[in-house]
């Protein structure tokens, strides 16, 4: 007979409590954002944009609070384990701020514009980037779902947010059919997961995990085998929300009809969530099945898809005309190399997942910022042409246009050469011959990615401006925005000509990641 | 029958880890078999004891007690859903609220301002609705 | 200390480098503003090389002429400068072709200063590959030369820029990726052999051998594919004509001039630097290679009928001879294809120049359309000749003793190569003897009244054709820094 009132462990503190602050106060800052809105009169409505970014900025000055306790890069526990403090989730939100801060700012006037300046949509980029945070958090199987779906489900109303544009609804279904399919899929996974550790705190799972591997328990046969389909399963998921090949096919419908903003945002937010999930699961909770005995290990699985990966987003990216279906091809083709990167499981692997993924951000954000400034009324601005002459109607434009292209094009003396050098140089560190050929394939597509990369510059700069009335409009670039992207620009070119900062910055996040593996026993309790 | 699954119960119930995974969910499955069995069985037995009348109404496919007569792609309001959701976020608070309550004796204070932080932010969401007109049926 | 020996080397490429971001800050304001400014800034950075070279002319090997400063210290990379008799030149030729080029550019830009801020960006690329002693360092400098080369040629070439400057573009970009590919190859080997991670070419040079065998000859190919393509050798070069075709004309001069240089200084500092024993074994192949680039360029240029295409070939052929002279592993072919890279460099962009000035009077550079200009234009005919000459290998002029030493040194270890390659030197005085004829002398069928060179054109060529006959007649002058600077593996091994 169960006793009806079991004996609780003693309950959370204050303490517990501040290391979530940041996440209340976005919490209270999102909630007052929607209430905000229905309070604001119709010619108000942008404010909620500022009352947002306000809150982002005490977010960060929270969370800076917390850079102090990564310094000894021992994992802080919080709440019974629900919830692990390390340099990786400090890090990662910082990012995600980031990201979030830099939507938002970019999509003041593009929403004035297309008069759909409503609240919600601040809203909903708060409770996506609350849902991140959570995720870089998490160190529970329950907690880690429940924030990426609070992260997707915020996601999939923001593709739709255009509701009276068809591609747009579109778009928003589709993403949302294939999005709770790999979630649902995922799910079942960690359902597995669960079963056959009993336990769903990734330390506990982990260290469960790394008996089985060893050992096996022989009379019950092996259950390495049920953890290969909950891996095959929880990667599939994963994989799903960061389009990796062969589950790619709904990221260029959903960018093309996804609000250019949203697009933006999605390219960078969620899709540094789904890494930092991705990395929770495969180098902490299954790290020990990175290669086993007998048993195909997720490394080599993970190996193929990042070959399929780039290889496919690359050779897809080279016939598109499009702007956002090229970039969702090239930002398929990234997640390639980032997967490089934790396959190649060393110290210079992680740092180039964290550095790539913070200056991706950069990069990418910065793009689409430009991206969102051509559009015109009637005119929407995203082929290929419509950038035709660039150089010749807005000259500082075409140039930040110009940097960050070859950032993402990964040209040396931008960030993403660096970041780039280390993903692909961490293959050959790894000393594994087929690692080697890897990073040789990766090489050639970079070749690949140079050609279309290519065609940006050659439309701003070499191209005649095409013949079109909207073509004479100013560009929608408030002030705000020019400094940003300005920013945004030089830290590009800075980390691409001194990269160390950031490089410590992403060692934090390489070392917390084998700190936290070595000692998981240690933290999987307080 | 009934010996038979008590000892199986038993069994499972002592030897599951040295089973592995998959003997642990012979009681589900047993469950499983049961509720099965139940109304399966019911109505067997109903079908050799009861009198059989056929009406027109008796005859027609049930569908809530609605008319099933008409255009199937009907449209409905979009106000339904949304009314069946918010019904939905109460119920699932509902359930959150019962294991606190259940101990609430040991949460103390704590457990109570939680609570009310819980409830606090779905009533932003109740008012965000209220406000948007979502309440409305007209 | 801003001015220490070290900093000089900072600043050499920090120079254009400034120079170029406050021109953005001028794009606004006027053209002629601009470009002045552009000029002084070239300027500068030529009178800080010249400085630099007497240096480096009276103290081969001044140790105080190295910056060597941790830059990424996580992956061992260094901020590692050096100049040397081998870079000397180079450098010198690359600040001096850059003003010059600007000033020849009066004609083709008269809209955006960004012509000479880009052109500043690729002077400072290309003075930092000839100073670079990390491999990083240097692959970084490889890669910017690029993007302004890349945008010279596509905003203000001819009419196929667009496809040509795409061509040259995947051409020099798959070369060097496999290049960067190789250097992680090198590094990695290095330090997993010996657990000291880095890019320093010294350290390097002096571990090669602790580095697996297999490793290294992949990465020499690696290395080689960069260096082939920019060079061009055969069968790389299949860019070069259309590249250099559609360029602005200044800009091609400093295409062929300079930028052409990277590969073979490359091939000399790096490719057999780093891999003597392997580019050693390869040696017939990279021989037949380069027979073959110098008769193929020079019969081709035989037939073209455009004058940048036949410079062009001319090029290809012409740095086959450097070729010729490396893998011949002596004294006489290093030091005479060293020579080589910098005569080649003055008499080509000469000749490009000249042809701009062609260009501007008449908007067309095919052979067809011009002739009988001795009459009108004496100076330019007379510049023109001599400039023709050099390039030809006649004796008294740079190119003979460039030419006659590459070719010494091939005959002592393959004749036959070397007895082919001076096949190549006789056509070369035909096609370009040729072209000189069809469009300075004869009678022509479009006499037209064209203006002589003025101030600042003359400006731009003489001092490369005063250059060409100092370099003929007192050879020993400019061979004599580069001698010690040889790298031993260059010759050393021939001797095994």
């Amino acid at each position: 007979m169960l006793p009806l009132l079991v004996e609780l462990p003693p309950l959370p503190t204050l303490r517990d409590t501040a290391f979530i602050m940041p996440e209340i106060i976005l919490t209270l800052f999102a909630g007052a954002a929607l209430v905000l809105d229905v309070a604001l009169p119709r010619s108000k409505k942008h404010l909620t944009a500022y009352f947002s970014l306000i809150g982002l900025a005490f977010v960060a000055i929270a969370l800076a609070q917390q850079v102090a306790m990564t310094a000894s890069l021992l994992p802080i526990s919080a709440f019974y384990g629900m919830l692990f403090i390390d340099g990786l989730s400090v890090v990662f939100r910082f990012v995600f701020i980031v990201a979030a801060a830099f939507s938002i700012l970019y999509s003041i006037k593009y929403l004035e514009f297309e008069r759909e300046q409503r609240g919600e949509y601040y809203a909903l980029i708060l409770f996506s980037t609350l849902g991140m945070m959570f995720v870089a958090t998490s160190g529970d199987l329950i907690a880690l779902f429940v924030s990426f779906e609070l992260m997707s489900l915020s996601v999939y109303v923001l593709v739709g947010y255009f509701k009276r544009d068809k591609r747009s609804n579109e778009a928003a279904m589709k993403y949302f059919l294939t999005g709770i399919f790999s979630s649902a899929l995922m799910l079942y996974g960690l359902s597995l997961v669960y079963g056959v550790t009993g336990h769903t705190n990734l330390g506990l799972i982990s260290e469960t995990i790394a008996g089985y591997v060893q050992g096996g328990t022989a009379e019950s046969g092996d259950p390495r085998l049920l953890l290969m389909v909950a891996l095959v399963l929880v990667a599939a998921g994963l994989l799903f929300k960061i389009a990796a090949v062969p589950f790619h096919m709904w990221a260029p419908d959903a960018y093309e009809g996804a609000p250019t903003t949203v697009t933006a945002f999605m390219s960078v937010g969620p899709k540094a969530g789904a890494y930092v999930l991705l990395a929770r699961m495969l180098l902490f909770a299954l790290a020990p099945m990175r290669e086993m005995e007998n048993l195909p290990g997720w490394a080599a699985l993970l190996a193929v898809v990042a070959v399929l990966t780039m290889t496919v987003g690359n050779l897809a990216a080279v016939t598109q005309d499009n702007v956002k279906r090229l970039l969702a091809y090239s930002s398929i083709a990234h997640a390639g190399y980032i997967l490089l990167g934790i396959v190649s499981g060393t110290d210079m692997g992680y740092q180039g997942v964290a550095f790539h993924i913070m200056t991706y951000t950069l990069m990418n954000t910065g793009v689409f910022a430009i991206i969102i400034a051509l559009h015109r009324q009637g005119v929407i601005g995203e082929n290929l042409n419509d950038l035709n002459g660039l150089f010749s109607r807005a000259p500082s434009a075409a140039v930040l246009m110009l940097i960050f292209i070859l950032g993402l094009a990964g040209i040396p003396s931008t960030a993403g050469f660096v970041g780039k050098f280390f993903l692909f140089g961490s293959l050959i560190q790894s000393g594994k011959p087929w690692l080697t050929y890897i990073a040789i394939i990766a090489v050639l597509n970079a070749v690949v990615a140079f050609y279309y990369y290519a065609r940006f510059a050659r439309a701003m700069f070499l191209n005649a401006p095409s013949e079109n009335i909207a073509d004479a409009s100013p560009l929608l670039l408030a002030p705000s925005v020019r400094i940003t992207l300005t920013l945004s620009a030089i830290a590009v070119l800075f980390f691409g000509i001194y990269p160390q900062p950031l490089i410590n910055v992403a060692d934090i996040v390489a070392q917390s990641i084998t700190t936290v593996y070595a000692q998981s026993s240690g933290i999987a309790l307080r | 029958m009934v010996p038979t699954v008590f000892f199986l119960l038993q069994q499972t119930a002592t030897d599951t880890p040295a089973r592995g995974p998959i003997m642990g969910y012979i009681p589900i499955a047993l469950l499983f078999a049961i509720s099965l069995a139940i109304p399966v069985g019911a109505l067997t037995v109903g079908r050799f004891f009861r009198r059989t009348v056929m009406t027109q109404e008796k005859m027609m496919p049930y569908e809530c007690g609605v008319d099933p007569v008409g255009d199937a792609r009907d449209r409905i309001s979009v106000r339904y859903y949304i009314i069946a959701m918010l019904f939905l976020i109460f119920d699932v608070e509902t359930i959150f609220l019962f294991p606190w309550a259940v101990v609430f004796d040991q949460l103390a204070l704590f457990g109570l301002i939680e609570a009310l932080i819980f409830i606090a932010i779905l009533v932003v969401g109740y008012y965000y609705a209220w406000r948007k007109g979502a309440l409305d049926w007209a | 200390m801003l001015l220490d020996a070290g900093s000089l080397l900072v600043w050499l490429v920090a120079l254009p480098l400034v120079g170029a971001l406050a021109l953005v800050v001028l794009t606004a304001t006027s053209m002629e503003l601009g470009r002045r400014y552009a000029l002084t800034t070239a300027l500068a950075a030529a009178l800080l090389t010249f400085g630099l070279s007497l240096r480096l002319i009276a103290r081969h090997a001044d140790p105080a002429l190295v910056v060597n400063a941790p830059w990424i210290p996580t992956l061992g990379v260094n901020w590692h400068l050096a100049a040397d008799g081998l870079s000397l030149w180079l450098i010198l030729l690359t600040t001096l072709l850059t003003p010059l080029a600007m000033l020849a550019s009066a004609a083709i830009v008269t809209r955006r200063p960004a012509y000479f801020l880009l052109l500043l960006l690729f002077e400072s690329g290309l003075v930092g590959v000839f100073l670079a002693r990390d491999l990083v360092t240097f692959y970084v400098f490889w890669e910017v030369v690029l993007i302004p080369a890349y945008f010279l040629i596509g905003m203000w070439g001819g009419e196929n820029r667009r496809a040509a400057v795409t061509k040259f573009f995947l051409y020099t970009v798959a070369g060097s990726l496999l290049m960067l590919a190789a250097i992680i190859g090198l590094y990695v080997g290095h330090g997993a052999a010996t657990g000291r991670y880095t890019f320093d070419v010294e350290t390097l040079v002096a571990a090669r051998n602790v580095i697996p065998a297999e490793t290294r000859q992949w990465c020499f190919w690696g290395f080689a594919a960069a260096f082939f393509v920019k060079i061009p050798l055969f069968p790389l070069h299949t860019w070069q004509a259309d590249t250099y075709a559609e360029a602005p004309t200044p800009v091609a001069a400093l295409l062929s001039g300079a930028m052409s240089k990277m590969g073979t200084y490359a091939l000399v500092r790096f490719g057999v630097g780093l891999f003597p024993d392997i580019a050693r074994e390869w040696a017939t192949l990279m021989l037949t290679l380069a027979v073959v680039s110098i008769l193929h360029g020079a019969l081709a240029a035989l037939a073209q009928t455009d004058l940048k295409r036949l410079l062009a070939y001319s090029s290809l052929s012409h740095l086959g001879f450097v070729t010729l002279g490396v893998f011949s592993f002596t004294t006489y072919g290093v030091e005479g294809a060293m020579f080589h890279m910098a005569a080649h460099g003055v008499t080509t962009a000469a000749l490009f120049l000249l042809v701009a000035m062609l260009e501007a009077r008449r908007k067309t550079t095919a052979l067809a359309d011009f002739g009988g200009l001795a009459g009108a234009m004496p100076r330019f005919a007379f510049l023109m000749v001599v400039a023709s000459l050099a390039s030809a290998g006649v004796p008294l002029t740079n190119g003979f003793i460039g030419e006659f030493l590459t070719l010494l040194g091939a005959f002592t270890v393959a004749p036959g190569f070397a007895v082919a390659a001076a096949g190549g030197m006789i056509l070369s005085a035909v096609y370009l003897l040729t072209a000189a004829r069809r469009t300075l002398f004869g009678c022509s069928a479009s006499l037209f009244e064209a203006p002589d060179m003025d101030w600042r054109e003359t400006l731009a060529v003489a001092p490369l054709v005063a250059l060409m006959l100092v370099m003929g007649v007192a050879p020993q002058l400019f061979l004599r820094p580069t001698r010690p600077a040889v790298p031993p593996e260059a010759v050393a091994v021939s001797r095994s």
